[in-house]
């Protein structure tokens, strides 16, 4: 047994371990004679190959359905193994060979006599059938290939009843083939490669027409039946080849259904074939619940579907619905805040057999979030609302998501300064302000982050104008600006700005400027606030006008 | 001359002194003892030859476990799977050069196609299928049939467990204890990392191990 798992090595004593590679089971080795008989059918000199369908019977043991299973285990496993080596006595031989003709059991040797009427020769002491030692795998002993008593020939070969003459004919005919006559079916027979099949599958049927002796039928016209509603109708039609054989298709089906061949008044065992639907369950997330849409092939309108959630060990039944005329369903749940596998399930009917199919819901997880502001420059005293909506794939809106705000000065660190929750929409607002220097804000939910929104401060000027005889002072405070900006006194000269004077902000915020009285004209300045790292320009007008 | 070519000569020799000559085809019998990998190399290169001693060993050693692996992968069919999957291999077999170790995953390479080609991928997991009720008769040349009881519901028992397990991850158990498969051939079956499959197989039978009912299992085994 296994073993060379060097890391599995400490599990060895393991009662599981030991329980999973215990000694095989008299259940589990149950089906040895008919593998060994497909494996010694495969080889050069052995009949027709033994297919999977048959080994797939046997294996089944119990409830196959087909009438070749029935005659395999009423034989016994071995005499099935026997069968194919002819050394059945040939009533039963021949009755497995009307079963399983098609699947590679040979009829039995004819009689020295029947070999006589048919080839019309004299048979001769030489020419006993012999066959099951010629026919097995050189090498092999003449023994069953089983010792199991309840399966093993009794008789060697040789001693089989049509290898010993008893006769010899009296007369000595030599008809010749001309007038022999034509063989007249007795016996047909039909197996099909599986007895389920799914909703576009043909199951592929090959059959068998027989005389009374065995012999092959050719030419003979056989339909292929199907039962509809409690009758048969004929569905293909074909002609059975020289080996007496036919081969057609069973058409799609619509139901589980059975089929036979009729030759005349013959007809074969039905066969069966159990429509396996084809189950298909996808899951459509939305934003509060998930969709989990259903669709069966091959079932039928009005048919039950059970969606169950899948738990270690046990799964729980959800709901229930019915199959659509479109063959669909849709089971709405709510979206999960965790891994959750669902199982959807299509009962079995009498139209065909049960299916199932699992989908996985996973939380949904946001993958972006959005972040606005009404605008972005702002005054000195004014706050900002910083809305945003959190989404996950394929733009479904998430709600309950708490939210960030996050807020960066020039040279400085991202920092919370606020949270919301999403609503229903998915959406949330914060509001944020009044800032005392240029920032950027975000928003921020779980490790999805928005595109940085800067928010620019605009200070604000109160200027005033004192004028006397000799001079005039144009004093300001600028909101907003910083000690040390730069602020500059430009004059509006022919159309043009000038710059007269240059001064800075005092640690209060304010600024003196003396400019001389004009004479019969207004003179007209500009106060400019320069901009910096911390604020937008500012400029603000000033009028001096002449004293008087 | 090496211990394994020592071993594979002894083999012969027992083998040819067998009074009956087909020991190997003695009917399907529970047995304690399991055939070592050099018996199993023989009745391999046998096997390929045509041999229906060999291919008798190989498949009474190795469809036991197909079996239980395909009670996880496809418990709805598993017998259909095996039957095909016995099929390919007796059809293909005289082509297949490898050693015993290959057979082995080739084999049940050949199974999992099998499996996912039936349409059936999905395990069930409330319902964990058990062998269809038994046509079994004690065969009083047998091992005592209470014995092969105790076994059958054990092993039973035990693969029910694994299959309580996530798909995968009983899949990959199954490869390993069950099949015998190396990690490597497991990674590649299964599409994983070859660390993924040790940790995995690891996690599940330290988590099988903590079971009641699979410590109850070493009072029956």
């Amino acid at each position: 047994m296994p073993g060379h798992d060097d890391d599995l090595s400490p599990w060895n004593d393991d009662p599981l371990v030991r329980a999973l590679r215990g000694p095989g089971t008299s259940d589990e080795l149950a089906g040895q004679d008919e593998f060994l008989a497909a494996f010694r059918a495969a080889q050069p000199t052995a009949p027709t190959p033994i297919s999977a369908g048959r080994l797939r019977r046997a294996g089944r043991r119990l409830g196959g359905g087909g009438s070749a299973v029935v005659v395999v285990l009423a034989l016994g496993a071995g005499a099935a193994a026997a069968a194919y080596t002819q050394s059945l006595p040939d009533p039963v031989q021949r009755a497995v060979h009307g079963v399983l003709g098609p699947v590679g059991v040979p009829a039995p040797e004819p009689t020295r006599e029947e070999a006589s009427r048919e080839r019309g020769a004299t048979p001769s002491a030489t020419s006993g059938p012999g066959a099951p030692s010629t026919d097995s795998s050189p090498g092999l002993p003449v023994e069953s290939p089983s010792d199991s008593p309840s399966s093993m020939p009794t008789r060697a070969p040789s001693e089989t009843p049509s290898a010993t003459p008893t006769e010899t004919p009296t007369d000595s005919p030599t008809p010749t083939p001309t007038e022999a006559p034509a063989p007249v079916p007795s016996a047909v027979s039909l197996a099909g490669s599986s007895h389920r099949a799914g909703p576009d599958d043909q199951v592929p049927m090959v059959g068998n027409v027989s005389a009374s002796d065995t012999s092959p039928v050719p030419g003979q016209e056989v339909a292929l039946q199907q039962r509809v509603a409690g009758a048969w109708t004929s569905v293909a039609s074909a002609t059975s080849d020289e080996a007496g054989s036919v081969s057609v298709a069973a058409p799609t089906l619509a139901r589980t259904s059975s089929f036979r061949l009729t030759v005349g008044d013959l007809t074969s065992t039905p066969w069966r074939v159990v429509l396996v639907p084809t189950l298909d369950v996808v899951s459509r997330p939305d934003s509060g619940s998930t969709a989990i849409a259903v669709s069966a092939r091959g079932g039928r309108q009005g048919d039950r579907v059970e969606l169950l959630r899948r738990r270690p060990g046990d799964d729980v039944l959800v709901a229930r619905a019915r199959l659509a005329a479109d063959l669909t369903t849709t089971f709405r749940v709510a979206s999960p805040n965790r891994r959750v596998a669902y199982v959807a399930r299509l009962p079995r009917t009498r139209a065909h057999a049960r299916a199932r199919d699992a989908v996985v819901l996973r939380p949904l997880t946001p993958v972006a979030v959005s972040a606005a502001v009404p605008d972005s420059i702002l005054g000195p005293q004014e706050s900002v609302t910083v809305s945003g909506t959190v989404t996950a794939d394929g733009g479904i809106v998430l709600p309950d998501r708490k939210v960030w705000l996050l807020l960066r000065e020039a040279g400085g660190d991202w920092r919370r300064v606020g949270s919301a929750t999403s609503d229903a929409s998915g959406s949330v607002a914060i509001a944020v302000g009044p800032i005392e220097r240029n920032v950027a804000v975000r928003l921020r939910v779980g490790r999805v982050r928005s595109t940085p929104v800067p928010l620019r401060l605009q200070p604000e000027w109160t200027t005033s104008v004192a004028t006397s005889d000799a001079s005039a002072v144009v004093s300001g405070t600028a909101l907003g600006g910083n000690a040390g900006d730069i602020v500059l006194l430009r004059q509006v000269v022919g159309g043009r700005l000038v710059t007269v004077r240059q001064a800075t902000l005092t640690a209060a915020g304010t600024v003196r400027f003396e400019v001389p009285v004009p004479e019969g004209r207004r003179d007209r300045y500009r106060v400019v606030l320069e901009r910096t790292p911390q604020h937008l320009r500012t400029i603000a007008p000033v009028v001096v006008r002449p004293v008087g | 001359m090496t211990d394994s070519a020592e071993e594979h000569e002894l083999d012969a020799t027992q083998r040819r002194e067998r009074p009956d000559g087909d020991a190997d085809l003695a009917p399907a019998r529970p047995s304690g003892a399991a055939p070592t990998d050099v018996q199993l190399q023989d009745a391999l290169d046998r096997a390929r030859t045509g041999d229906e001693h060999g291919f008798a060993l190989l498949w009474r050693t190795l469809h036991p476990p197909l079996l239980r692996y395909l009670t996880v992968r496809s418990p709805d069919a598993r017998e259909d799977v095996a039957s095909e999957t016995w099929v390919q291999v007796v059809r293909d077999l005289p082509g297949f050069g490898g050693d015993v170790d290959e057979f082995r995953g080739w084999l049940f390479t050949i199974a999992r196609n099998r499996a996912i080609d039936h349409g059936r991928t999905r395990v069930r997991r409330s319902t964990v299928p058990v062998a269809a009720p038994s046509e079994h008769v004690a065969d009083p040349l047998t091992a005592s049939a209470e014995d092969d009881a105790v076994a059958r519901s054990s092993t039973e028992e035990a693969v029910r467990l694994v299959a309580s397990l996530p798909v995968e991850q009983a899949e990959m158990v199954m490869l390993r204890v069950v099949a015998g498969l190396d990690v490597a051939v497991v990674a590649r079956l299964v599409g994983k990392k070859p660390g993924t499959v040790r940790v995995a197989v690891h996690r599940a039978l330290k988590e099988l191990a903590r079971d009641p009912r699979a410590r109850a299992l070493g009072k029956v085994v």
